[in-house]
């Protein structure tokens, strides 16, 4: 294939170029095309005559160019002339440039772009508007779940059991094995990594208490809480989301059944059923793990380790590590179930929102954690 | 014009082409040719798998035996360099559009441009605009994200992206679903006036009877695993297979054919006799 070339000249007053080759996007056109333009601008409003005598190919690429030229020279064509200066075109070549023409038009390509100061104090103002009516949104949804559970307490027989369970076996029994190998792992950790500095005050034996209260009070629910939250408030976000998009939540809605009391609500009791529980596991495997590094690495015998569990380290500690698990499963749930009803119109917007839901169910499981440590602070507990 | 040039040349071929999913057999020794600058229009019920063949044909999915040539290549056998350079000699209209949802109008249209071409950023825009144009959109829509378009700009912007590096083949499956009578109707005469000016090859899959009345050069209807008939839709309708006498002789089938002006295809009450 002969690449892309043209010659030009002058003749009797007027302008000609012989346009050479194949000209199509594959067979050079764009390295012509500053030539052409540089052309194209040195002959504004002279006559131009171009011979397309020995153009082998021709696309709508090259038609267009050869259109774009010849307008820059001529001026701009008027109807039934648009085909006026190309001399010795083939059928095939009149069709493409009468195309050609017809349809080429300046396009602004680009979204109309502002100075960059503005356009941050722009993203500033609307970021801060948005975080606001985000914030009176979620309480809004909020309200709306938690009056719908006094509904389903009030009238147990629309209460919507078969997907509350199965969502109870989803994000409960089946994170059961990565919350318990996670927390064992945490226990142990924090045995080892305490045994190290207690050891200096010759107090290894204080790991014990260490690992207890550390695991039951807050690594147990804190990083249950937070693994549901990838997990599972993710998954909400996406499931509720994707059926978004589909119009299942309108087709719902026609059919007079509640999104909130078929998709949210299970899912949300579901949470705060599991979540205890998952953390109870947690702080359990996470005393395990303590135990058993304190009785492979530290010489700590098992019996010891259990006796001084026992002894001294109260239950109230893990009395205090539950309580919390409940409002982690409602801010998990209810963050994952609003990003999922929040997702408009595409696939891109539904990755978002389920990056969203995440990022919010963690800030506020530890938001509400810092509460609680000051609550519980101060109730002296 | 472009099509008497080439003659005849067959620019799909497939041959004894086997389709499984799992035991279940969807296309078994299937064959078809097309020939270059046609628009063959293939039709057959639900699970007679048309969207599959059109899939076998490209390379999205590997059929169990068979062989199928595409422009020369051997789908089967392509080379990782020959793909690409197949690509750009194809286009293809999936059934809601398969823009992508990140980018614009524009941008979708670009991306192949973008891909296979190392254009001056003006040209590929200009060329762009162009082919928006050309597939009927309005170029306000070139900023348009496609979640802000309606059905049948997206399918039109979805053209316009298949168009976008001047392919030679056109792959269209159900162009006109979901479109409006007005709407599918002027897709029709689009796809006519490209095919026209632009040289193109047309494979298309659709249940549009007027579609397939309108623009559709030969016919290939896909039952009993094969192509069962093939032909211009003169020669097909009247061929005597259960399926063809009722997609044909049903009310929409005769509808469809006495909306068709009479030259073409003969008198409009023959359908009803069929």
């Amino acid at each position: 294939m002969v690449m892309a070339s043209f010659e030009t000249g002058e003749r009797g007053g007027g302008l000609f170029m012989v346009a050479r080759g194949a000209w199509t996007l594959e067979n050079g056109l764009g390295a012509l095309d500053d030539q052409l333009r540089h052309f194209g601008a040195q002959s504004l409003d002279r006559t131009l005559e171009i011979d397309l005598k020995d153009v082998s190919e021709l696309d709508t690429a090259g038609a267009m160019v050869l259109q774009r030229v010849m307008r820059a020279c001529g001026g701009r064509l008027t109807e039934g002339q648009v085909l006026r200066g190309f001399t010795n075109m083939g059928p095939h070549h009149s069709t493409l440039l009468e195309q050609a023409a017809e349809h080429m038009a300046p396009c602004d390509m680009d979204p109309p772009k502002r100075k960059s100061f503005i356009l941050v104090l722009d993203r500033l103002g609307r970021g801060t508007e948005q975080v606001g009516q985000d914030a009176l949104s979620i309480l809004s949804f909020v309200g709306a779940v938690l009056s719908r559970i006094g509904g389903a307490i009030l009238r147990p027989d629309r209460f919507r059991m078969t997907p509350m369970v199965h969502h109870m076996e989803e994000a409960g029994l089946n994170a059961t094995l990565i919350v318990g190998l996670m927390s064992f792992l945490i226990g142990a950790v924090v045995a080892f990594m305490g045994a190290r500095v207690l050891a200096e005050f010759g107090a290894e034996v204080f790991s014990v208490e260490l690992v207890g209260i550390s695991v039951m009070r807050e690594f147990g629910v804190l990083l249950t809480a937070i693994l549901l939250a990838g997990r599972s408030g993710s998954a909400f976000t996406a499931q509720i989301g994707s059926m978004k998009l589909r119009e299942e939540i309108d087709a719902m809605e026609v059919m007079g059944i509640a999104p909130l009391d078929a998709l949210v609500i299970p899912r949300v009791l579901a949470l705060i059923l599991t979540l205890p529980v998952l953390a109870f596991l947690a702080a359990f495997l996470g005393i395990l793990g303590g135990g058993v590094v304190g009785w492979l690495a530290l010489d700590i015998p098992p019996t010891l380790f259990m006796i001084r569990t026992q002894e001294i380290v109260a239950i109230d500690h893990l009395v205090v590590g539950l309580v919390k698990a409940p409002f982690f499963a409602f801010a998990i749930a209810v963050v994952g179930c609003y990003n999922g009803m929040m997702v408009e119109n595409s696939a891109e917007d539904l990755g978002r929102r389920t990056t969203m839901a995440v990022v919010q169910s963690l800030f506020l499981v530890i938001l509400i954690d810092a509460l609680f440590a000051i609550f519980f602070l101060e109730l002296g507990v | 014009m472009m099509r008497k040039q080439m003659k005849r040349d067959v620019v799909i071929r497939v041959r004894d082409l086997v389709n499984r999913f799992g035991s279940h057999t969807v296309h078994d020794g299937l064959d078809l040719d097309v020939t270059r600058g046609e628009i063959l229009g293939v039709v057959g019920g639900s699970g007679t798998g048309k969207s599959v063949l059109l899939r076998s044909i490209v390379g999205l999915r590997l059929p169990q035996e068979g062989k199928v040539e595409l422009l020369g290549y051997d789908m089967l056998n392509i080379t990782e360099a020959d793909r690409t350079h197949l690509n750009q000699d194809i286009g293809i209209l999936f059934q809601d559009g398969a823009l992508f949802s990140s980018m614009t109008v524009a941008e979708n249209v670009l991306a192949p441009i973008r891909e296979h071409t190392s254009l001056p950023n003006e040209l590929a825009e200009e060329i762009a605009a162009l082919k928006i144009s050309l597939a009927g959109l309005d170029l306000s829509a070139a900023t348009k994200y496609p979640s802000e378009l309606s059905g049948g700009m997206r399918k039109r912007a979805a053209l316009a992206r298949a168009l976008a590096l001047d392919p030679q083949i056109l792959f269209l499956d159900e162009p006109t679903a979901g479109l409006d009578p007005i709407g599918a109707a002027r897709f029709d005469e689009l796809i006519l006036s490209l095919r026209e000016s632009l040289g193109l090859t047309v494979f298309m899959v659709t249940h549009d009877l007027d579609s397939l009345h309108r623009d559709c050069d030969r016919i290939a209807v896909l039952a009993e695993k094969q192509v069962i008939a093939l032909g211009p839709m003169d020669e097909v309708r009247h061929q005597n297979h259960p399926w063809i006498k009722e997609y044909f002789g049903g009310p929409r089938g005769r509808a469809a054919l006495a909306s068709v002006p009479h030259e073409e295809m003969g008198d409009p009450a023959e359908g009803a006799r069929v």
